[in-house]
């Protein structure tokens, strides 16, 4: 039996040659050539292999026909990944002028052009291009997706959109048309949130194939010599293919090579082939969906609850949100003809199943606890930030925005106000279409300050009224919440409270915010002070690498509220120590910044050098890893910026011994002395101070790691070795202790403990069990007795494992919904509370458990420190709800958080005479 | 100085011996490995002294030059040398075989110079030469015979299949083999050959006869109506230095491309992005031929892990839908065939298209135990039913130790079933160089090791380590459990790292 790929006639996957293989029609095909014949803008912007570029070619031959002139790039493998803007923009041009037959040396051209590449394409194509010729121009641009990867295209969509806005001024742009092809949106196109998105051009939907719409008869007549029988056939393959263009196509193939004949082979080729996606991991096509899924969801949990829904067969109008575009551009579902979602097709159904989404869901949803333990855990920095950064707000239609815009004009509360500014604003959502709301930007910017001055009056009230009945801590709070909230001063009393009550940190604190805009969303500021309380300093937007080019360093007067210092950063960027530097960590390099201000200094920008450049051999999969392990030894007499050069070449030579192309993660003993490099399926083991390897050891991938590889845990005496394959290794001996089986999260400060995660394959949930090590003695080889631990489950809970208190009592893991946190006894395994949140830490005493995080959606949730003596301690019977010991308003987190070891920076919650249970009383709301 | 030399061949044994003495008497320190041991202490100890020593003497036989053990160890100098800015220093003697060399030696060797020796009358001055070469003097002999290898016996296998064969007179077709097992995959290129725009992947572990395929379907693209112009590039044979930057290896593949067609270059050729790669190969490939092309990749999964991997591949993905494109009528009779070892979704990365997403992809099985039958038959029939099965069982029908396995049996050195079977894993056994090699070359990568550790404690390595392992033909699925590819591997890996 001959395969359809090579009969002459159908060709399975890849571009199809209209004046070669048999082609079958779709009603877009008409709809794109009749849309570019006249002019229009078009986008096929749709999941993989639906035969994108098939639908080109064919539009392409026909518009040539008709005496247009054509051009067709493969962003992709023509271009490839240039390393600059301009040899991007230059392989772009010239591939156009090449294939128009001009002759022009475009690379000089461009060179020698003056302006910016958006001036420059204007030019280039109002003068060179189009002037060249009479003939209108089509340009394809198949693969557009490639462009995600780089940071500098948004020029060509702003430029070609700003040809097609200009055609009424300059005619010869009426005689160009473009029509870009890919896996993308139109919105992500254009990267930069500032710049309006891409949104011209009609963006076209490609339909699966069915008999009602499309002549089938080339199929049928390839899968079998009798039409009625292959009809038949045909019939059973789209049951279960939907239509889908490429898996009709392999499947008849499959069914071909299978000595098919019938429609019962059909079925059973589905259930031999097409049994679950671990069996087809090989498969490219079911292995791009997941790693669409798996890479490009803005919001993996949403998306995937949304497809959940879906799948049990619930109404899901399609709706033009970030989920519903980036669901269907997975591929997965579709639209039906009443508008609403549904499962592409049923093998989609069959293989990406509950079970799947069951699996994935903690997976996705860890994915952003780690973004959060970036944001909250820092041992660098003083404070947190409360989820929100990556949230993603539904764009309301004008009616819904002049709702919220009345909404946040008369309201008081705190949460609605700042949900119903950010879905107006659309600060921080990159899919966001904004130009809808953009109306409203300036009245939601006045609105947000009245409602940030009416809160403010009213705890400024409160505070005085404190300070009247003698209660001076209180009133300090309150006045303190009052100014950051406003951006404005602290009342004179209160500023005199505070100097009486050394809250000085504190004081520093507030009068440094108090320069910036209140309409900044106070969740991204991160700040550090001075022992003097002097200096604040400042880290905005602090967020995943990929967000590259907009964040910005700052260090803030405290008195005057001047910028003293500020550097603008790429990748992610911390300040390290005592603030006096600061990394910022690259794909491949990392800079050490020196941060020295100068008092007199009006003018931060001028000429900031970094003081060490380090170039690392291998790129880095997950800087934040390393965000969260960094802690600097600093020696005596040295600074900081000494100190963290040292580090980092250390790191990076050790690196490069390691001898990785990519780093997949990085872990740091308690010392800062041994560095665990992870990559290449395994990991190196190197001592700083040295720069040598210590150890190396292998490591199997655990098994479905995807984006997300843990990092390693060392034990806090150093010795252990806790990686994610769920193996704890003596690393100096290369001897695995103990095998639970699971990726290590934390170990208990006695290293006793071993808090690791998995997933429990019968159930298919997650699990977080604590292991436990008992200590044998066993006599050994003639010289020595050796001793070693056995290592036993103590408790277990469902949910993915989050932290371990220090003293080993508890345990903390998410439950079922993803918006709270179970506590459970490590002796006993029962859970004894549940709080709001998703990411937790507990203070170095375990007496202190913070917790931030609200569910989803809720981008502003407060963050709270609960005495974990609330809940219920060893006592076996699970007490009444625990009241939070301090509930803190989302500022005083910045501050109040993490508890740095080093003292050189003081958290202000240390500066009062007894920070928390001084301050339980108080609601700063 | 480091002796590496074949361990069967008695003539290098009494010579290694001599050189052994003699440059000991000379001053300088000699590894010479005497050893019968196998296990990772020695492959640790070869590795160590390979990077220690100053000069790398290789004694070339006409056996050593097939040997798998000796080419090892001269694939480890010459990395060596590469990391250690030139050290060691290579020095070859030819021991009565002056025709051309191995494949693979000859990409390391060609340009080396060498010392002759005829017989034992040559000793003293081939050591003289030798000792003269450690104190900084050239060797006298250069320029190696091109040409590929014919085994000593039509039976006995060789490592890997010369592509340099399909230049020779009738190409690599079936019929110069007696032994050539037929699988489907055959069938397929054959039929593949005959077409025109076909993009061929063909896929399987190490030594399962990939190149082999390969070449033959190359054989019938040449022998197509109309004939097809062939051009074999073999990643595998590119220094280390050829592939630091894209810029590098596409200005070499460009080079590869006109020497293997015989097109004269067109000056200096460099290629500096991806986009000229491809306009050099229309302007100055393309433009050239006449008819119908071939452009084949051996080994492409060499450049795996590089950061230009996925976008080398997408540019044959350009190139495979440029033939249905009508602006770009040079490529609609290019065909294209790669050969990797890699499951194919390991180089896609995060590249959105790829060629592996498009072309014909043959998965290569291992043989089956009617080929052994078949096998049997060609040689006479002497084996019984049971005795294959046997065969089988040990070595699950990897194809190069299929032939090891009869070339001992039938051709020379013959030794009878029995003993075959229970030296099988002996270091002087039939497959004990062999079993050395794969030593050495899993050694030195400690996620193979590890992985090879959790298969024979039972345990199933993580996906990927799983496809890095069946890569290197060590491991296979056996329904849900992964074990080793066959019961020789098992039992020696058992012994190495048991």
């Amino acid at each position: 039996v001959k395969p359809l790929t090579t009969n002459g006639q159908l060709q399975v996957g890849g571009t199809l040659n209209p004046q070669q293989h048999l082609y079958i029609e779709r009603k877009e095909d008409a709809e794109l050539l009749d849309l570019l014949a006249r002019g229009e803008y078009c986008n096929i912007l749709s999941s993989r292999q639906v035969g994108k570029s098939s639908l080109i070619m064919h539009a392409l031959l026909a518009l040539r026909q008709r005496g247009v002139r054509v051009c067709l790039i493969d962003v992709a493998g023509v271009l490839g990944s240039p390393a600059s803007a301009d040899e991007w923009y230059a392989g772009l041009l010239s591939e156009i002028v090449r294939q128009q037959g001009i002759r022009t040396d475009v690379r000089a051209w461009w060179t020698a052009a003056q302006g910016t590449p958006n001036q420059k394409l204007l030019e280039f194509f109002r003068d060179v291009l189009l002037a060249s010729f009479e003939q209108p121009l089509a340009v394809f641009l198949d693969e557009i997706d490639h462009t995600l990867k780089f940071d500098y295209t948004d020029d060509f969509f702003t430029a070609i959109r700003a040809m097609y806005n200009d055609r009424a001024r300059e005619p010869a742009f009426t005689r160009l048309t473009f029509c870009l092809a890919g896996v993308a949106t139109p919105n992500e196109l254009v990267k930069n949130r500032r710049t309006t998105a891409y949104n011209v051009g009609r963006t076209l939907e490609l339909s699966d194939f069915s008999f009602e719409r499309n002549d089938l008869t080339p199929i049928v007549r390839a899968v079998s010599p009798n039409p009625e029988e292959g009809e038949t056939i045909v019939r059973a393959v789209l049951n279960w293919t939907g239509g889908h263009p490429f898996l009709t196509l392999r499947f008849c193939e499959q069914f071909l090579q299978a000595g098919g004949t019938t429609a019962a082979d059909v079925d059973r080729i589905v259930q031999d082939t097409y049994t679950d996606l671990e069996h087809l991991k090989t498969d490219v096509h079911f292995d791009q969906i997941s790693r669409f899924l798996q890479e490009r969801l803005a919001d993996g949990p949403a998306t995937l609850e949304l497809y959940q829904r879906i799948l049990s067969g619930a109404r899901e109008p399609d709706r033009p949100t970030v989920y519903h575009a980036q669901l269907k551009l997975s591929g997965l579902v579709k639209r039906d003809e009443s508008g609403n979602l549904v499962v592409r097709n049923r093998l989609y159904a069959k293989i990406f199943d509950r079970r799947w989404v069951q699996e994935s869901l903690p997976r996705a949803t860890t994915a952003r606890y780690r973004q959060l333990a970036f944001l909250a855990a820092g041992v660098l920095l003083v404070g947190a930030v409360a989820a929100g950064i990556y949230q993603f707000v539904i764009v309301p239609p004008r009616a819904a925005a002049a709702q919220a815009l009345a909404e946040l004009a008369a309201t008081s509360d705190e949460a609605t106000a700042k949900a119903r500014y950010a879905s107006l604003t659309g600060a921080n959502l990159p899919m966001v279409t904004r130009w809808i709301v953009r109306d409203y930007r300036a009245e939601a910017e006045r609105a947000f300050r009245g409602f940030w001055q009416r809160r403010a009056a009213t705890l400024e009230a409160r505070a005085l009224d404190r300070l009247k009945d003698g209660k001076v801590d209180e009133a300090c709070v309150l006045g303190a919440a009052a100014a950051v909230k406003t951006g404005g001063a602290l009342h004179p009393d209160i500023q005199k409270a505070f100097v009486e009550r050394k809250f000085s940190a504190l004081a520093a604190s507030v009068i440094g915010m108090a320069e910036i805009p209140a309409s900044t969303v106070l969740t991204e500021w991160v700040g550090v002070f001075e022992p003097s309380g002097q200096l604040i300093r400042l880290t905005q937007g602090l967020q995943y690498y990929s967000e590259a080019g907009r964040n910005e360093l700052r260090v803030v007067d405290a008195h005057t509220g001047a910028i003293l210092w500020k550097q603008g950063f790429g990748g992610i960027a911390i300040f390290i120590d005592d603030g006096t530097a600061a990394l910022e960590i690259l794909q491949k390099s990392v800079r050490v910044w020196p941060v020295v201000v100068t008092r007199e200094a009006n003018s931060p920008q001028q000429g900031n050098q970094p003081a060490a450049t380090i170039a690392v051999t291998a790129s880095l999969r997950d800087p934040i890893s390393l965000a969260t392990s960094v802690r600097i030894r600093r020696p005596a007499g040295a600074t900081a910026v000494q100190a963290a050069t040292v580090f980092v070449e250390a790191a990076a030579r050790c690196v490069g011994q390691a001898n990785v192309n990519t780093v997949d993660s990085l872990g740091l003993d308690r010392n800062g002395d041994l560095l665990a490099i992870v990559g290449n399926g395994a990991v190196a083991v190197c001592q700083l101070s040295t720069g040598s390897i210590a150890a190396r050891i292998s490591q199997s991938r655990s098994n479905g790691a995807s984006a997300i590889i843990p990092g390693p845990v060392f034990s806090p005496d150093g010795r252990l070795l806790a990686t994610s394959d769920g193996q704890v290794h003596n690393w100096r001996d290369g001897a695995v202790v103990a095998s639970p089986a699971g990726r290590a999260i934390a170990f208990s400060a006695d290293g006793s403990l071993l808090l690791v995660s998995n997933s429990d394959d019968v159930r298919g949930r997650q699990q977080a069990i604590a292991f436990s090590s008992r200590r044998n003695d066993i006599a050994s080889s003639r010289t020595r007795v050796l001793s070693t631990r056995t290592w036993r489950p103590v408790a277990t809970s469902a949910g993915y494992g989050v932290t371990i208190s220090p003293d080993g009592q508890w345990l903390v893991t998410t439950n079922g919904s993803g918006a709270s946190l179970d506590v459970s006894g490590v002796h006993d395994g029962k859970v004894y509370t549940s709080l709001s949140g998703t990411f937790a830490i507990f203070s170095e005493d375990s007496r202190w458990l913070t917790v931030s995080g609200g569910g989803r959606g809720q981008s502003d949730a407060p963050i709270r420190v609960w005495n974990a003596a609330a809940f219920g301690g060893q006592s076996p019977a699970p007490p009444a709800a625990p009241t939070p010991a301090a509930r803190w308003g989302s500022w005083q987190t910045k501050f109040g958080l993490t508890v740095n070891e080093n003292d050189d920076v003081v958290p202000v919650w240390r500066t009062g005479p007894r920070p928390l249970d001084g301050l339980a009383a108080s609601d700063t709301r | 100085v480091f002796i590496s030399y074949s361990h069967s061949e008695p003539d290098e044994v009494r010579l290694a011996g001599e050189l052994e003495t003699k440059l000991q008497a000379a001053g300088c320190e000699v590894f010479i490995d005497t050893s019968i041991l196998v296990g990772t202490d020695w492959v640790e100890e070869i590795e160590r002294r390979i990077h220690w020593c100053d000069f790398f003497v290789a004694l070339l036989s006409e056996r050593a030059v097939g040997s798998e053990m000796v080419q090892g160890e001269i694939r480890m100098a010459v990395s060596a040398r590469q990391k250690q800015n030139g050290r060691p220093g290579l020095l070859p003697i030819r021991v009565r075989y002056f025709g051309p060399l191995d494949y693979e030696l000859d990409s390391y060797l060609a340009r080396v110079q060498y010392v002759k020796w005829q017989s034992a009358s040559d000793t003293a001055a081939v050591i003289d030469r030798v000792i003269a070469a450690t104190r900084g003097r050239q060797l006298p002999e250069h320029g190696i015979p091109a040409g590929h290898v014919e085994p000593e016996h039509p039976l006995r296998p060789l490592p890997r299949v010369d592509p340099r064969r399909l230049s020779a007179t009738g190409g690599a077709l079936a019929s110069d083999d007696p032994l050539y097992v037929e699988r489907t995959a055959d069938d397929v290129v054959r039929d593949l050959a005959s077409q025109k725009g076909q993009t061929l992947v063909i896929k399987g572990p190490r030594q399962i006869g990939k190149s082999s395929l390969l070449l033959r379907y190359l054989a019938y693209c040449a022998h197509a109506e109309p004939a097809k112009t062939v051009a074999l590039v073999d990643l595998s044979v590119l220094a280390q230095q050829d592939l630091t930057d894209y810029s590098t290896f596409l200005s070499r593949i460009a080079r590869v491309l006109l020497r293997t067609l015989r097109i004269p270059p067109p000056g200096e050729v460099t290629v500096a992005t991806q986009q000229d790669f491809t306009w050099f190969v229309e302007d100055h490939v393309l433009s050239k031929l006449t008819g119908p092309s071939v452009f084949a990749f051996d080994t492409a999964d060499r450049i795996l892990g590089r950061p230009y991997q996925s976008d080398f591949f997408t540019t044959l993905r350009l190139w495979h839908n440029s033939r249905s494109n009508p602006l770009t009528p040079a490529w609609e009779t290019v065909d294209l065939a790669l050969v990797v070892s890699t499951e194919p979704y390991l180089l896609i990365g995060n590249s959105t298209s790829s060629i592996f997403n498009v072309g014909r992809t043959l998965d290569l099985p291992a043989l089956t135990a009617a080929d052994y039958g078949r096998l049997n038959a060609a040689c006479g029939g002497t084996l019984t039913d049971v005795q294959i099965d046997r065969l089988w069982q040990l070595l699950g029908g990897h194809p190069y130790l299929t032939r090891l396995a009869f070339y001992r049996l039938f051709a020379s050195d013959r030794i009878d079933f029995e003993t075959l079977m229970s030296t099988a894993t002996d270091e002087r056994g039939p497959f004990g160089e062999h079993l050395r090699a794969t030593l050495l070359r899993v050694h030195p990568r400690p996620d193979l090791v590890e992985g090879l550790k959790q298969v024979l404690g039972a345990k199933s390595p993580g996906d990927d380590l799983y496809y890095r392992l069946n890569a290197a033909g060590l491991v296979r699925h056996e329904g849900k459990a992964v074990v080793m590819a066959n019961q020789l591997y098992g039992q020696f890996f058992k012994a190495v790292f048991g």
